[in-house]
């Protein structure tokens, strides 16, 4: 072995060395405890996306991308929303302190990332939006929800495709049944009322062709008139108090 | 080079060894041994040279120790110069070592090379076998990453399982009540002293007995092997074929070695070392433990073996399988060698690599394990979800909530453990569905506790809707329902 | 010469005892002596695990009862009360804390009764499960479905002070079921 050999094994062991050969380790590769990955667009992938889908792409439950809602819901009630989910339905509990799998700084490190993304709060600068919640119309001085009102809206704006009793229109778009209506909060309805569900083409509170937008009172009516449909015993086709009634 | 030879020759009227390595490298082999069905024991002898090597360099920055061993192994992996590269090549090292040795079992196996008078070289190789495995379980263990702490736990379970003895037993290998600092400490005394030790001093046993009864010819099928008179023949052989091994029969293990050599480090370099994969804190529970290759067979077997069974086969499986190895040359001692005329050794080895390869394949893609995380993470395909009712679209939503994902795929994504439900509603009619779902059966929990009736009626609906688009729903046909 | 190692005696002579002999038998006892004196220490040293008489448990406390919420089933931590001061993260212990209602409560080992691998809750199906083998278990511990042989190992707990105490200590195995 000449001097030779030994410079040039020298060299080329440097040149591995330095090189970035593709076995090589990298830093985003080290394993993150899962209660301190903070990276927005991941827990969105790992949490959300399983029921909420991607936006654009049709998913069961309601798209998160969709500027509206967003604007709507602000950052502060979805973070509630996800810490505590919503009784009753699908959505689960997020937080920790509710037996979650995130912790308080990943849901903000989530909210802010939905908002960031998908939010565009410059569309909506001069557009008056309805209050989220019936609480919050209340306090700007609406009146409670009636059913009776809400009858009269429901078939203004909402007949046309929902049938002027909420059966549908060839049960595609069948409201009026009591498991549905269980699974479903009041929110959740007041929700749909005002952004829609645009993948699945229903209009927002605004969108509904030829007419006027809705009201705060008539959103607060159509969802207590949605409410009153709730049946006592949802889900038992053969529970006598349901026969009559006809089908869950 | 006349001061080298100088030297040499000064050493050498001390030491007196030259002679000893002379001979040992020039006696006389039969030629017919210059095979390349022989390179294998001298290659996983090199893997385990250089698993030696590679293993003192790490352990000179590797710390041994339950609270720091995972941090010395991340300042090996990003901050020691090459530090990431000698993990590799010990990890690889030790891969191509175990299925080198397996090569070299099977093919020993094949050529009858156990018989007479071999006997002794078979039983003292199938003890490196256990030696080398016990040196792959205790390696992992020191990587000392989740794969490690959870897996000394299903050892230590496993033993466990022993009557009588299974309490003193974990509490002797963990040394103490705990997975701790005194387990890890053990497990590297093992490794580092305990079983390099045996494994050299087995090794230097089955070379002598290699050396003394020579190296098997390649089976003759003519020449069955016949005690009475097999020495005369071997000595016969050689007289009259016998070639010196070096350099004329250790052409092809060189040429095979160096080719190991370059398979481990190209390995090495491309796919890198193995993890360290997560901290062993066992309150990070969101872990999917699983062994290094060579235990997949026997983490497949874990899961597919039927309870009641379980703690039996376990505990005396092995010892069975064990004995009957070593029991080889004793249960066939003469005979026919060429594997040509030896249907039954042809057929088992065929059943045994056939069947650890299927497990192994089990092991790797684990049907049985629920996918966590399908759950939240995995959307729907868009084909369940259009068009559908907003009772059927809630029913969805349902499916992913009470993790019915993490067991049951759709549209190819989602869990193994159930069936894919892709046109379940092409198989069960909706009442056999509610049946389903509230009673369960077979690998399915009950879910009746945890549904409540608008939850069924949802799901069900929605499920009703699963089938491809050419074949329509079943219905019972007993059954007059007004649809809704 | 013939010499008879054990008297010292070379051919021929019939000496009783010899110095030689003498100093021969005097050699092999000191050793043996010396040699299973040094083998108790090594044997007692190694299997020194083993010569415990006492079980490995102690009560530990798991925090305030109010911590848990009803009908809720949690993770909670604990440190291992047997620890050497080089076990680091390995000695912090998890496990599943149920409170049914009230001061009833049913605690859970973390390792799956099959082979031990970390069980996980999930809140929404009522259920545990395994990822290793496929385990699966009912919110009340019971076994629902896969290779375990019984339900999920439970520790003992009280309540004292308002605080929810549960006798650990050791890894729970099949023979050893905390």
């Amino acid at each position: 072995m000449t001097s030779l050999h030994v410079i040039v094994s020298i060299v080329l062991v440097i040149a591995v060395a330095a090189c970035d050969l593709p076995g090589r380790p990298t830093q985003a590769e080290r394993r993150v405890r899962p209660d301190r990955v903070l990276d927005g667009a991941a827990l969105f992938e790992s949490h959300c996306r399983g029921c909420h889908g991607e936006p654009g792409r049709l998913a069961p439950v309601r798209d998160l991308g969709d500027p509206v809602f967003l604007a709507v819901i602000g950052e502060g009630e979805l973070r509630r929303v996800v810490s505590d989910g919503v009784a009753g339905t699908p959505m689960p509990v997020f937080s920790s302190a509710g037996g979650g799998p995130l912790t308080e700084a990943q849901i903000a490190a989530l909210a802010d990332s939905i908002f960031a993304r998908w939010a565009t709060p410059k569309a909506f600068e001069s557009v008056t939006l309805p209050p989220y919640s019936e609480a919050d119309a209340r306090r700007a001085g609406a009146q409670p929800g009636d059913s009776e009102r809400g009858l009269a809206v429901w078939k203004d704006y909402c007949a046309e495709c929902h049938g002027p009793t909420g059966e549908g229109g060839g049960g595609a778009l069948r409201l009026d049944q009591g498991s549905f209506l269980a699974l479903t909060s009041d929110q959740g309805l007041r929700s749909i009322v005002i952004a829609g569900r645009p993948e699945l083409g229903m209009p927002s509170w605004r969108e509904h062709e030829g007419k006027p937008p809705l009201t705060v009172q008539q959103i607060s009516d159509v969802v207590a008139w949605l409410a009153s449909l709730r049946r006592p015993f949802p889900g038992r086709p053969h529970s006598s108090g349901d026969l009559a009634a006809g089908a869950p | 080079m006349q001061r080298l030879r100088a030297l040499y020759a000064w050493f050498d009227q001390r030491l007196g060894l030259g002679s000893f390595f002379a001979e040992t490298a020039g006696h006389l082999v039969p030629e017919s041994s210059g095979s390349w069905f022989y390179v294998f024991g001298s290659a996983t002898l090199l893997c385990f040279v250089i698993q030696v090597l590679t293993g003192i360099c790490l352990s000179l920055v590797y710390v041994p120790s339950a609270a720091e061993a995972y941090t010395s192994l991340e300042y090996l992996n990003y901050e020691v110069p090459l530090g990431w590269y000698l993990r590799a090549v010990h990890y690889w090292g030790s891969n191509f070592m175990v299925a080198l040795l397996s090569v070299h079992m099977a093919q020993v196996f094949l050529f009858g090379a156990y018989k007479y008078p071999r006997e002794l070289t078979w039983i003292s190789g199938c003890l490196l076998f256990l030696l080398t495995l016990g040196m792959a379980f205790t390696g992992q263990i020191l990587r000392w990453d989740q794969d490690a702490y959870w897996g000394v736990g299903i050892g230590m379970s496993i033993a466990g399982r022993t009557p009588f003895l299974g309490e003193p037993l974990v509490h002797a290998v963990l040394g103490g009540p705990i997975i701790g600092a005194a387990t890890l400490s053990r497990f590297f005394a093992l490794h580092v002293f305990v079983l390099v030790g045996l494994i050299i001093a087995v090794i230097t046993l089955h070379l002598r007995l290699v050396l003394r009864s020579g190296i098997s010819e390649y089976p003759d099928p003519d020449q069955p092997v016949d005690r009475a008179t097999y020495h005369a023949r071997y000595e016969d052989l050689i007289r009259r074929t016998g070639v010196p091994f070096f350099p004329n029969a250790i052409a092809k293990d060189l040429v095979f070695g160096a080719l190991v050599i370059l398979a481990i480090l190209g390995a090495a370099a491309v796919f890198g070392p193995n993890g360290p994969n997560g901290p062993p804190d066992p309150t990070l529970i969101h872990t999917s433990p699983r062994p290094d290759f060579y235990f997949l067979p026997l983490f497949a077997v874990f899961a597919l073996l039927p309870p009641y069974t379980e703690t039996v086969l376990m505990l005396v499986g092995p010892v069975i399988g064990i004995a009957l190895l070593f029991a080889v040359p004793f249960l066939d001692r003469s005979g026919q060698r060429n594997p040509l005329r030896r249907p039954v050794a042809c057929l088992a080895v065929i059943l045994v690599f056939l069947v650890l390869g299927s497990l192994a394949y089990l092991g790797e893609t684990s049907p049985w394990s629920p996918e966590m995380d399908a759950w939240n993470g995995l959307p729907l395909p868009e084909s369940a979800v259009a068009g559908r009712s907003p009772l059927q679209l809630v029913g969805a939503a349902v499916f992913q909530n009470k993790q019915c994902r993490n067991c049951h795929a759709l549209g190819g994504t989602g869990g193994a453990r159930g069936p894919s439900l892709d046109d379940v509603a092409a198989r069960l009619s909706g009442d056999q569905l509610i049946r389903q779902v509230l009673r369960g059966g077979g690998n399915m929990p009950a879910y009746a506790k945890q549904l409540t009736p608008p939850e069924v009626t949802a799901l069900v609906a929605w499920m009703e809707t699963l089938h491809p688009a050419y074949e329509p729903p079943t219905h019972e046909k007993t059954w007059r329902r007004k649809k809704p | 010469m013939e010499h008879d190692p054990t008297t010292g005696n070379w051919a021929g002579e019939t000496k009783p005892v010899t110095r030689r002999g003498l100093l021969l038998r005097a050699g092999v006892a000191l050793s043996a002596i010396g040699g299973a004196l040094l083998a108790l220490p090594v044997v007692g040293y190694v299997a020194g695990v083993l010569l415990r008489r006492k079980p490995y448990q102690a009560w530990v406390s798991l925090g305030p009862v109010a911590d848990y919420a009803e009908r809720q089933t949690r993770l909670a931590t604990y440190r291992n009360p047997f620890t050497t001061p080089l076990d680091g993260a390995a000695a912090d212990v998890p496990c599943w804390v149920r409170r049914i209602e009230g001061e009833k409560f049913q605690v859970f080992a973390i390792n799956c009764s099959h082979l031990g691998c970390p069980v996980r809750w999930f809140p929404e199906s009522g259920l545990f499960m395994c990822p290793c083998h496929g385990g699966v278990y009912y919110e009340d511990g019971s076994r629902a479905s896969g290779p375990p042989p019984r339900g999920l190992f439970e520790y003992a707990y009280r309540i004292e002070n308002g605080e929810l105490l549960v006798k650990g200590g050791e890894l729970p195995t099949l023979s050893n079921p905390v």
